[in-house]
């Protein structure tokens, strides 16, 4: 436990003063869901697509900074370091995301004021969308952060780690972005939310312990 | 039997001899097969003709999760047992799994566009067996993609791991969700809800595929082999 | 006994690399690995600091195996790897305060800025290392030498890319060590002569080994 936070401290510390982190990660977040904006064609009725355009850019800038993320502490020898200073692999996985998520999908979350200038969102909307995004981003970090480990030796890595991520992201995003409409308002959003929570402690155990694995054979 | 195949150089003798045996059955339960499914199995009295479909769908579709499963015990086997066949088996059931999943998936949507008049839809059981179709890409490029092969195998082995999770959602995805594809007619072998006529050359296609995709594995293996005999004489070599 | 490799059998890639190895390290002794470039020096320094596990036999670091270490294994040495383990937007005095928390180590301040004045990193301690040289990256991890007060110390390659009054410096600073009863494995690609030390050839297994391997009687050896 002492480990753990030391560890999350240490992370945080580096975050912060690399900052470029975020800001890439907020303008690729904008500029993109901009450019999703240009393309539509049907302008008048922009508020039904506010749900696939902020998954999908989440999705992808989760899935750059997660690289980036870890790559450099792979490429620099840290995550060695950390290895042979005893701590434990399942620890390092669990700060890494942690620290990712504070630092990088908490701010994201005062991001979404400008969708909701972009999409006519009402705050009821907004809302919600705060809340699923406050629910999933944990089990779309820890998974993000393994397909990461997955390919963080080789070259073409962002295309292997788009296939290995895909199949993972599909239920998330299916149930992040279904209707609420549906029948009763209120109760089915409920339960939308439970589905997310009940999936992230599947991910979380599943992804330390893939991770764990992983790590033990990356210096190999 | 076991204590036979125990060794790399008997294991590829075995290979070698049985092969021919598996090829040729395959082959012959084919022929019967395809025989019994055109010309003497009847026509389904809603979908007419379509429904002969079956007979290459239903197979492939089995065959696409067994293939998954036989990956996912190899690869808890070889995450725990360290054996190297573990992991010779499951790099080499990747691409055939993924073949038998594309089948279904093309046999499926040319069967759904005249029963369902539509080519695809997004229902629970089409797109879970989409997602395993990714699963095994995923498996396939990682597999390709690391020099040291024996890491390749661990990544490989965890990523199957991982992805085992679908394989019940797959399975059940029928009952669980309402969707338009039919739910399982021959889960219960004792009263199958479906005629004997149209069972006999469904079960003598599975197994025609059963020795194709056995014969088309223990080739992927033998090739594996010497390919890994290469790998380590390659590496190992003495300079003079 | 400090560290002892105890019939150590390691294989990476496939590629036989230590077969029956053994090592035995005392105090205030030091051991060169001398060896061409992939024969596995930085290996073994990797297998001392339980990053990589061989096949078979056992590593023990004062007469306990290293699996049993868990989190005590930052009391027990340090080890400075080829790669240093610096972040770049950080600065020399921050990468090594992050190293030392870490550490749960508790040097004062004083004892601290004394440390960075043996490599003359005073004046650039406020630099961002991504702005230093190589040379200097190098003297930034080998401070860590200096803050840590572990016995035994794994070095790979520690004269690399130093400076000759530099590297001066740390030959001084190994010898005082060893007078403190403390060990050190290094390694090199180059031979040359430090007092009080004992060297290992290390040399790529001989053919009549590597013949055993290629008869691939078992699923291991493929």
């Amino acid at each position: 436990m002492k480990d753990f936070f030391k560890l999350l401290k240490r992370e945080i510390r580096i975050c912060m003063n690399n900052s470029s982190i975020f800001f890439s990660f907020s303008t690729f977040f904008i500029t993109s869901s901009l450019i999703f904006v240009f393309a539509l064609d049907d302008l008048t009725n922009i508020i039904v697509f506010y749900k696939p355009v902020v998954w999908v850019v989440l999705i992808f800038s989760i899935m750059l900074v997660s690289e980036n993320f870890l790559h450099e502490d792979y490429s620099d020898g840290s995550l060695k370091e950390l290895q042979f200073l005893g701590f434990s692999e399942e620890t390092i996985f669990l700060c890494k995301s942690l620290a990712m998520w504070l630092i990088i999908l908490i701010p994201a979350v005062f991001l979404m004021p400008i969708i909701l200038i972009f999409f006519k969102l009402s705050y009821n909307d907004v809302l919600k969308l705060f809340l699923n995004i406050f629910i999933s981003t944990p089990s779309l970090t820890l998974i993000s952060l393994l397909s990461a480990l997955f390919s963080i030796q080789l070259k073409r890595n962002k295309i292997v780690q788009f296939v290995i991520i895909l199949p993972f992201f599909i239920p998330i995003v299916i149930f992040t972005t279904t209707s609420e409409n549906f029948a009763e308002p209120s109760k089915y959003f409920g339960d939308q939310l439970l589905i997310l929570i009940g999936i992230f402690f599947i991910t979380l155990p599943v992804c330390l312990y893939a991770g764990k694995l992983i790590m033990r054979e990356i210096n190999k | 039997m076991i204590f036979k195949l125990a060794n790399p150089l008997k294991f590829q003798k075995f290979t070698e001899k049985f092969q021919p045996v598996t090829i040729h059955l395959a082959l012959f339960l084919l022929v019967i097969g395809l025989f019994f499914s055109f010309f003497n199995s009847p026509p389904d009295y809603l979908q007419g003709e379509t429904v002969r479909i079956m007979y290459i769908h239903v197979p492939c579709a089995w065959f696409s999760l067994m293939i998954y499963s036989i990956i996912v015990i190899c690869s808890i086997s070889s995450l725990v047992l360290r054996h190297t066949l573990a992991d010779l088996i499951s790099r080499s059931c990747a691409p055939i799994g993924a073949c038998f999943t594309i089948a279904t998936l093309v046999t499926g949507s040319i069967w759904g566009k005249p029963t369902w008049g539509t080519w695809w839809v997004w229902d629970a059981r089409l797109t879970s067996v989409l997602i395993l179709f990714i699963i095994y890409l995923g498996l396939i490029i990682i597999n390709n993609s690391y020099d040291d092969k024996s890491k390749a195998d661990k990544y490989a082995s965890i990523l199957a791991v991982v992805g085992a999770v679908n394989l019940p959602i797959i399975k059940w995805s029928v009952n669980w969700w309402s969707t338009l594809h039919q739910p399982a007619s021959i889960s219960k072998l004792s009263s199958p809800s479906i005629d004997p006529s149209m069972l006999v050359p469904l079960f003598i296609m599975t197994f025609s595929f059963f020795f194709f995709f056995i014969s088309i594995l223990l080739i992927r293996l033998k090739g594996e082999i010497i390919q890994r005999k290469i790998d380590v004489i390659k590496y190992n070599r003495v300079e003079k | 006994m400090v560290l002892e490799f105890i019939s150590v059998y390691f294989r990476r890639n496939k590629r036989l690399i230590f077969d029956n190895f053994n090592l035995k390290l005392r105090k205030s002794q030091i051991i060169i690995l001398i060896g061409d470039n992939g024969v596995g020096k930085s290996s073994l320094l990797d297998i001392a600091a339980g990053i990589l596990k061989p096949e078979k036999g056992t590593i023990k670091i004062n007469k306990t195996p290293l699996e049993e270490l868990g989190s005590h294994k930052k009391e027990k040495f340090t080890y400075i790897p080829h790669k240093d383990s610096l972040k770049d937007y950080l600065t020399v005095e921050e990468n090594l305060t992050n190293w030392l928390s870490l550490l749960e180590s508790d040097i004062s301040k004083n004892e601290f800025y004394e440390s960075l004045k043996f490599f003359n990193l005073h004046k650039i301690s406020q630099n961002q290392v991504i702005n230093l040289s190589h040379g200097q990256r190098k003297k930034v991890s080998l401070t860590k030498l200096l803050l840590s007060k572990t016995k035994l110390w794994l070095l790979d390659e520690p004269f690399n890319g130093l400076d000759s009054s530099s590297a001066n410096k740390c030959k001084a600073l190994i010898h005082n060590h060893i007078k403190n009863n403390g060990s050190i494995i290094l390694s090199s690609h180059i031979n040359f002569e430090l007092k009080a030390s004992k060297k290992i050839f290390i040399k790529k297994p001989k053919k009549n080994d590597k013949q055993k391997s290629f008869k691939f009687n078992s699923w291991d050896d493929i």
